[in-house]
Order: structure tokens, then sequence, then C-alpha cells
């Protein structure tokens, strides 16, 4: 047996390329699978942690459904924007409702500090000054902004942690002109590192008062998102149907009517992740499942030209006394050994793949599970013995005179 | 010249009672109404066309013939590549196959690929050597099939490289060795096992006369050295060296002589 082992690898390495070439549909699939699921993976976990961070007692309001799917947009279009009013209508009016932020975010900014700048990846974040309580965020330095920031529309900014670190390296920050764009703010606070609700890390963000969010990104409008934070833990769902009522009745929502909009609590929205992450893992798998048959297709049309190739090397062996199923443990072997290499570079890829994925997008650590590292090299012997065999059996039927003889 | 000498034929000469009445040898192999038919269509190619045979521990044959005769059949017969369609075919006290008796005998794959491992030394005109594989892999491959650990393994196979002076080729490949000495390490590969036999189909045919000589040279020392020989040839003067010589045509067997010059000066007997 480890003779067998030893000269299929022998024969593997004597043919380096076409080896190579049959590896690659291997090398592939298992590359994507593989780095699809420590994305998922992190991504998942990352949204348990954030989840974790906001505290039992936050629930939310939104415009539109955690996840839209596709033609049903249109009618969550329909629905009445939120506005930062409503979170002052409902901080006041809620018995149950302890402190409400109402805010919205522009994707990727760049922010400017003298010479220095960060790269165009800062979330921007406009929100009343509810959202420091309401997010139990706690400042690092300087102050947070207030309602009276917020009804003068000052040019004030909170930076998150990275940004920061990033601008003011030896500096205090505190009183400093940043410029977001062509407008600028002065740094009133720098905050500790806090749990976000978007999928950019809240570290590198910057906090802005809602009013001059408005006039500020005007082009970035529409709904606002509503944080809400109930008086305790206890009394989370009277808060929650409090606020239902509420805003059915600011809303105009005729009786019998559903809900114009969505509220949900971090648990739930934990569920619905995880139940999209169960889909895309499906479709994954499904993915992976297609992509690493065909691999294996190219394994046995590759080991197929290989046994023809080789048909007076077999002729040779077998008249030399190797029994027919020496022969066909030598090719199941390569096969096996073939599809096994295939994991382990598919696997080294999406490893690498994986770091790059965790730089790039901050707050997410894509990281492989173990079950997938099994299950990959699991999966490749099972395609390398299924679509091996046959070419192996082929090889080891072979009349060793045909095959001796064979041109 | 160092050849090997350890012979394995011959161990139980109590077992075969028959004697050869010209050499009183043992027989090792016997041919009894032997028949090769190839049926291609409406047409019967009769390849080898009831032959009867005996051959004896140590004897050096040549075949000869004219193209197409059947020579490499009965070679591939003898050595258990191929099967006739007719006829019993008996090594050392085994029977082969038995294609005459009610119910046919025929050892399985494995057997016959057994008997080709440890009885069988094939020699062929195209060397048939795996390319990619050292002179020494080459020439280990029998024993690898024979399941010899390892370190013994090496000891055999360096010894057959050094029976046919190609010690120091060991590391090379085919690619990197000239005909002759490929067809030397063919030849260790055929003796690296201690067969019984020797089978040589043409093994100077893609060699030239010098090389050629010196590949006779290394045949004939082996047969010196009680090891049994047969080589087919389209070339009188390497028959010459046999001390028998078996013509073939059409299948049969047209004349099978003791080549006189040999015997005179017998090596052996
Ligand atoms: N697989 C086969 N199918 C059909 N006919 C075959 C087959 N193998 C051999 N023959 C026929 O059997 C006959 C004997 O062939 P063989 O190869 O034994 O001849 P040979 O004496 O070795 O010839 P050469 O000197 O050219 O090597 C030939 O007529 C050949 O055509
Ligand atoms: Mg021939």
């Amino acid at each position: 047996m480890i003779e067998y082992f030893r000269s299929a690898i022998y024969s593997l390495i004597s043919n380096k390329l076409r080896s190579a070439l049959t590896i690659l549909g291997i090398f592939i699939g298992v590359w994507a699978i593989v780095s699809m699921q420590s994305v998922v993976e992190g991504f998942d976990r990352s949204m348990r942690n954030m989840m974790a961070e906001f505290g039992t007692e936050s629930f939310f309001i939104q415009k539109f459904p955690a996840i839209v799917m596709g033609h049903n947009w249109r009618k969550y279009n329909r629905r009445k924007d939120f506005t930062y009013q409503d979170a002052y209508y409902l901080e006041e009016t809620g018995l149950y409702i302890q402190s409400v932020s109402a805010y919205m975010s522009t994707g990727a900014q760049t922010i400017k500090y003298k010479d220095k700048k960060t790269g165009p990846v800062v979330g921007v974040l406009g929100a009343t000054a509810g959202f420091f309580s309401t997010n139990a965020t706690t400042i690092a330095d300087g102050r947070v902004f207030n309602k009276n920031d917020e009804d003068r529309n000052s040019n004030v900014v909170v930076l998150g942690m990275d940004i920061y670190d990033e601008l003011f390296p030896f500096e205090d920050p505190l009183g400093k002109e940043v410029r977001i764009g062509n407008t600028k703010f002065t740094v009133v606070g720098v905050l500790n590192p806090l749990p976000g609700f978007s999928f950019e890390s809240p570290d590198n963000m910057v906090i802005i008062p809602i009013t001059t969010y408005q006039k500020t990104f005007s082009w970035s409008s529409g709904s606002m998102q509503l944080m809400l934070r109930a008086v305790s833990t206890e009394v989370l769902d009277e808060a929650m149907d409090e606020a239902i009522a509420l805003m059915r009745i600011r809303r105009k929502v005729e009786p019998g009517q559903p809900n114009d909009f969505e509220i949900f609590t971090g648990d739930s929205i934990i569920d619905t992740m995880q139940n999209m992450t169960i889909y895309i893992q499906f479709a994954t798998m499904g993915i992976a499942g297609i992509s690493l048959v065909v691999a294996g297709i190219g394994i046995m049309n590759i080991m197929l030209v290989s046994v023809i190739e080789r048909t007076r090397e077999i002729g040779t062996r077998k008249a030399v006394g190797a029994k027919s199923s020496a022969i066909l443990w030598q090719f199941l072997i390569e096969a096996i050994i073939l599809s096994q290499i295939g994991a382990i570079f598919g696997l080294i890829l999406a490893y690498i793949t994986s770091l790059v994925y965790t730089q790039l997008v901050p707050g997410l650590t894509a990281n492989i599970p173990l079950w997938a590292v099994i299950s990959a090299f699991g999966y490749c012997s099972l395609i390398g013995i299924v679509f091996g065999l046959f070419p192996a059996r082929k090889a080891a039927r072979l009349n060793p005179i045909d095959a001796l003889r064979y041109e | 010249m160092e050849v090997k000498s350890e012979k394995k034929v011959g161990e139980n000469p109590e077992k075969t009672e028959e004697k050869n009445n010209m050499t009183g040898q043992n027989t090792l192999i016997k041919f009894d109404h032997i028949s090769r038919i190839y049926q291609m269509g409406a047409e019967t190619i009769r390849a080898l066309d009831d032959i009867s045979l005996t051959i004896h521990v140590n004897d050096y044959i040549s075949i000869m013939g004219p193209s197409g005769s059947g020579k490499s059949t009965l070679m591939n017969i003898i050595g258990c590549l191929d099967t006739p369609t007719s006829g019993v075919y008996q090594f050392e006290d085994e029977i082969v196959c038995d294609m005459n008796s009610e119910k046919i005998i025929k050892m399985n794959d494995n057997q016959l690929a057994s008997i080709r491992n440890k009885k069988i030394g094939f020699v062929f005109q195209t060397f048939n050597l795996l390319p990619r594989a050292t002179a020494f892999q080459n020439v280990e491959l029998p024993l690898i099939y024979a399941g010899i650990p390892r370190h013994e393994r090496r000891e055999k196979v360096l010894k057959a490289l050094k029976d046919v002076s190609l010690a120091d080729r060991s590391t090379h490949t085919p690619s990197e060795l000239s005909g002759g000495q490929r067809q030397r390490v063919a030849i260790a590969r055929a003796l690296v096992n201690s067969p019984s036999i020797i089978l040589a189909d043409e093994p100077t045919g893609n060699l030239d006369s010098e090389t050629s000589r010196e590949i006779m040279v290394f045949l004939d020392e082996l047969h010196r050295l009680n090891n049994t020989v047969i080589i087919v040839t389209h070339e009188p003067d390497i028959a010459a060296h046999a001390h028998r010589m078996i013509h073939i045509l059409d299948g049969k067997i047209d004349r099978d002589e003791i080549n006189h010059q040999k015997i005179k000066n017998p090596v052996n007997v």
C-alpha cells in the first residue's frame, strides 16, 4: 500500500502540468465554498456580537424590513418616511419608552484633517442627541453633542475610535476642525468603541447632529431609523406595544390594517439573519456540490487520458507481475491524492481570502470553521474515489498484450 | 563479468519425472497441442496451429521464422500474457491451462500475474521501461509487486544492475541511457526476481550489431549460469548463440534442431 502511494506521488510529480490542471477544478471549488463559508460565519458572529451589546431592552422601528425580497420593494417604498420628529414624539409620549434616537448614515466618505486624510471608507452617521444614551455609548474624550447643537445645526462631530487614531495620532482632537467633503466640522468628542447597527464597525464612523446631517448631505434623504430603549427589560413588550400604538395613530393607520412600518428587537434581527445565513449556506452548498462534481468529471477526464497515455506502462507493469488490483489502486490513489492536493490548495487560498476579507471589511472577522475543513477533505476524497474509479477500472482491466502492443 | 548465479528452477528435480533424452534435463514447460486462433469476423487466423513442445531447464532456445509466423504469440503464451484457445500448457508442475478437457481449467488473472512476477522474466524489443522512472526504479518494479520489503529490494536491484554492468547508472532515466544500456536495464529487471525462464522477444531488434553482440554476451552468460533462455530473432548469427534452434512457419513448428556447433563445445552439459 505504501508503495502505491509512493509510486502515485512519483507519477504525479513527474507530470506536474497535467496534475496541476487536474486539481484546478477542485482547487477553485474548495476555495469558493470554504471562503464563502468563512465570510458567512464571520458575518453571523459579528451580528451576534453587535446585537448582544445593544442590550436586551433595545428595539427598532423602520420603514423597510431588515431584508426586502425583490418585488416587494415598491410596496414598502410607498410607506411614509420616518423623521426625527417621530423620535421626539415617541420619547415624550411613551410611558415605557425611556429614550429614542433617530439616525441615518451615508456610505463611504473621506475625512480630512490638515494634510492627513482617511481612506474613502468612513461612514457618517447623522443622529439625534438621544443616540448616545439610547445606544449606551460611552465617551472617551470631550463631550457628545446635545439638543442645542441640534437646534442650531452646529457643525460639530464626534469621532469613532479608528478615525481618531488615524487623524490625531499625536494631537488632542478637541476643538480641531476636520473636513467632510467641503464642510468643516469641529471635533467635540471621541467615542469609546461602540456597538453599531450597520455592517461597518462604529469605530470607523463619525457622528454629527441629524439636523446638520440633513443640511450637509441633503442628497442622502429618505427614511430614518429609530432606535428605542425600554425603561427596563421587563417592560420591553409593553414598550413595543406602546410604540406600535403611538405610531399607528401618528401615521393614521386604519384599525384592522397592518402596520405600515417594521418593528423588531435585536434578537429578531439575529433570527432573520440566521435564516438568511441558512439560505446562503444551502445555496453555497448547492453550488459547491455542482462545481465539485464538475471538477470530478475533470479528474475523470484527465485520468482517462492518462490511462490511455500510459497504456504501455500498464502493460509493462502487468508483464512484470502487477495484479489488476495493484493497477486499480495505483490509479485510484492518484485520483484521491490529486483531489486532496486540490483541497489543500483550495483551503490555503480560502484562508488567505478570509484574512484579506477580515482586513478589508472592518468589524468582520472571517474565519474558516473546522467542519468546513473536514468536509472539504471528505467530500474531495469521495469525488476522487467516485470519479477515479472508472478510469482506474479501465486501466486494471486492460489486457496485458494489447497494452504492450499499444502504439 | 558478474551474472547472477542463484537459481530457482530445478529445486525439486524429483517432481518432474520426465527426462529429455537429448540433454538429460528436467522438463520446465510442456505444450500439448496448443493452438491460438484469432477470429476476425469471417476470417480465422491460426497464429499458433497445434504446437507440441517441451522445454527443459537450462535450455537455450532460439526461435526464428518469417514475420507473422506466430513467434511472439508463442512467447506470450509461454509468458502467461496470453492464453491458448486449445491445448494444455504445463509450467513446472502446474497446469497453467487445459482447454481440452471437459471442464476447461485456467489459472485466474491473479495466479497468472503471480507466475509472470516470480517465474518469468521478459525482455522486449522495445525495452518497455517506464520512461519517467530511473533504472533503479525500473528494476525494482517486479520486486514491489512481489511484496518484497524495501531494504531487501535495494540489495537485489543493485546486484541485478551490477550483473549487467550498470551499477553506476542506477539513477538515470531511460532517456539518459543508450539503447544497449536500456536493454541491459530491461535484462536486469527480467532477472531480478530470479525467474525460472527468461523470454526475450527480438531483444536486439532495435540495436546495431555491435550492441547486439554486447547483449548476447549477457544472455550467453545467463545461460551459462543455469538459466533457461528463449530468444526470438530474425538474425541467424544471433540465433546461432542458442543451443537449440526452432523454426516456425505459419503457426507450426517447421524445424526443431540442436545447434551442433554449440553442443560440440558444451558449456554446461
Ligand atoms: N490481437 C490479434 N488479433 C488478430 N490477429 C492477431 C493478433 N495478434 C496477432 N495476430 C496474428 O497472429 C499472427 C502471428 O502474430 P505474431 O505477432 O505472433 O507474429 P510474429 O511471428 O511475432 O511476427 P513478427 O516477426 O513480425 O514479430 C499474425 O498473422 C498476426 O496478424
Ligand atoms: Mg513478434
